[in-house]
């Protein structure tokens, strides 16, 4: 049997018809160049298919049951123009383009179709290349050689599900502040923020939490319905700072009017932690509707001087429409970070969600202050907080959203 | 009607913590936490809360402020 002449015959002009295949498929033979002749009726005496094809065209034939007591190969056959598959009334012949045009018009008994190639499915991408969380690709989490190991890191929100499976083997120190209520975690939130902060990857691979070897320090300042109070708050600081936590995260807060100051009993609280070696962090705050033109100021405790605020983006990297800004003196956006669709960890059966908030973004921060007081373990936290804002992208946005940009984890 | 206050005492009178909260144990105020770097949470009848800004010792007077997150399945928290 003749070769096949890839892209020859009448199937060659359907292969730019073929809408659903992809780019790929696309550059890729339909058709082999042989045609099948079949019998309209199966049974029908293929002899009568075989004298014209012989006589009327001149072709060299083999025939199935020329193989009954061996394989068949096209080796076998290569000499042959066309090979009858006898018990099956169907032919395959490798004819010219006039030879097929001859057949299409005198042969009323057949069928003829072109012979398609067989191809393998294209390869799905291998789900062994796992992507990141887009929050930890534009922080450069995983370019850093840094983990966060054996530092203190304190999320002070819902407490924390303790027996989520991505944490197992962590040291986790939990404590609660909530009168009533162990440290698990049965809203989610915190389990959420703790999942940024201080977690690694989930049970596929994907990589969402920043600061994967550092110490959990869990303190539950608000209820499992989310509520708190400001002296749970200064409470769960002054426990944070007293064990030795060199970052504490605060994804809480109240919002602020404009004209109003800051709390002096939280600055006085957040500069005792400092003192303490502490790093504050808490988010800004989502009372802000940008696309409706609604700007709210930098909520509390973030907008003490001692705290380190943190607004929100998108993975666009534009400022997220609910983060809040800089409105009232001196209460300042310190940095922003991913705070649009960020997965993580969630309590309950559910066990990951993906949310929106500065609740989110203050958790990226955190997690790469660990980083940094991993790499400069010497330094005060004022000289931590220094060296976030200098390796801080500069989105080009106004600082009174941004700060002093995007974090970014740092490298060698 | 009682309520729960945040008091901030001036820096400069850390150094006699002691003698600050019997006066406002005087003014009324039970006393609920008292933290060294000069932070106290306590609980007042509301009428009283202003006898404790008299205190020439006492940068602010504050009621508590509660906080509250969105319901869990909020997107945005």
């Amino acid at each position: 049997m003749k070769k096949p002449q890839l892209d020859q015959g009448r199937g060659n002009a359907d292969i730019s018809k073929d809408s659903t295949s992809s780019g790929a498929d696309k550059n890729r033979p339909r058709y082999t160049g042989r045609h099948f002749v079949i019998l309209k009726e199966p049974q029908q005496d293929y002899s009568k298919m075989e004298w014209f094809l012989k006589n009327k065209l001149g072709f060299r034939t083999a025939c199935s049951r020329d193989f009954l007591s061996e394989t068949f190969t096209e080796e076998k056959i290569k000499d042959a123009d066309a090979y009858f598959y006898e018990e099956l009334g169907i032919a395959l012949i490798s004819g010219s383009l006039s030879q097929i045009n001859i057949l299409e018009t005198e042969t009323a008994e057949f069928i003829l179709e072109p012979e398609r190639m067989v191809n393998i499915p294209d390869d799905i991408p291998s789900t062994m290349v796992i992507p990141d969380t887009w929050g930890i690709e534009a922080t450069k989490v995983n370019d850093s050689p840094y983990t966060g190991k054996g530092i203190k890191v304190a999320v002070l929100d819902t407490g924390f599900a303790v027996n989520h499976p991505d944490f197992e083997g962590r040291e986790v120190i939990a404590e609660s502040f909530v009168e009533g209520e162990n440290a698990d975690d049965f809203h989610g939130h915190g389990t959420h923020c703790i999942g940024t902060a201080c977690g690694a990857a989930d049970m596929e691979g994907l990589r969402y939490g920043i600061a994967k070897e550092s110490i959990i320090y869990t303190g539950k300042v608000l209820n499992n319905q989310g509520s708190g109070a400001e002296s749970w708050v200064i409470d769960g600081i002054t426990w944070a700072a007293n064990n030795g936590c060199k970052v504490i995260s605060m994804s809480l807060g109240s919002a602020v009017l404009p004209g109003e100051g800051y709390s002096l009993a939280y600055e006085r609280t957040a500069k005792n932690a400092l003192s303490k070696g502490a790093v504050l962090v808490a988010a800004a705050g989502n009372d802000s509707s940008r696309s409706r033109n609604v700007f709210r100021p930098v909520g509390s405790p973030a907008n003490c001087p001692s705290i380190v605020a943190v607004g929100a983006v998108d993975a666009e990297l534009n400022i997220a429409d609910f983060s809040n800004r800089a409105i009232n003196p001196d209460q300042l956006i310190d940095i922003v970070a991913p705070g649009v669709d960020i997965y993580s960890s969630f309590s309950g059966s559910m066990r990951y969600r993906t949310i929106s908030g500065t609740s989110m973004a203050a958790p990226h921060v955190a997690g790469i202050l660990a980083l940094l007081w991993e790499k400069y373990p010497s330094q005060s936290p004022n000289g931590i907080i220094e060296e976030m804002q200098r390796l801080a992208h500069n989105l080009k946005l106004g600082q009174k959203d941004i700060g002093s940009g995007l974090v970014n984890a740092p490298l060698e | 009607m009682k309520k729960n206050v945040i008091i901030t005492v001036a820096e400069q009178y850390l150094n006699c913590l002691g003698d600050i909260a019997d006066k406002l144990r005087a003014d009324g105020l039970h006393i609920k936490r008292l933290y060294d770097f000069g932070v106290v949470v306590g609980e007042i009848e509301e009428k009283k809360i202003d006898r404790i800004l008299t205190h020439k010792e006492i940068d602010s007077c504050s009621e508590e402020k509660k906080i509250q997150l969105p319901p869990p399945d909020a997107d945005e928290q």
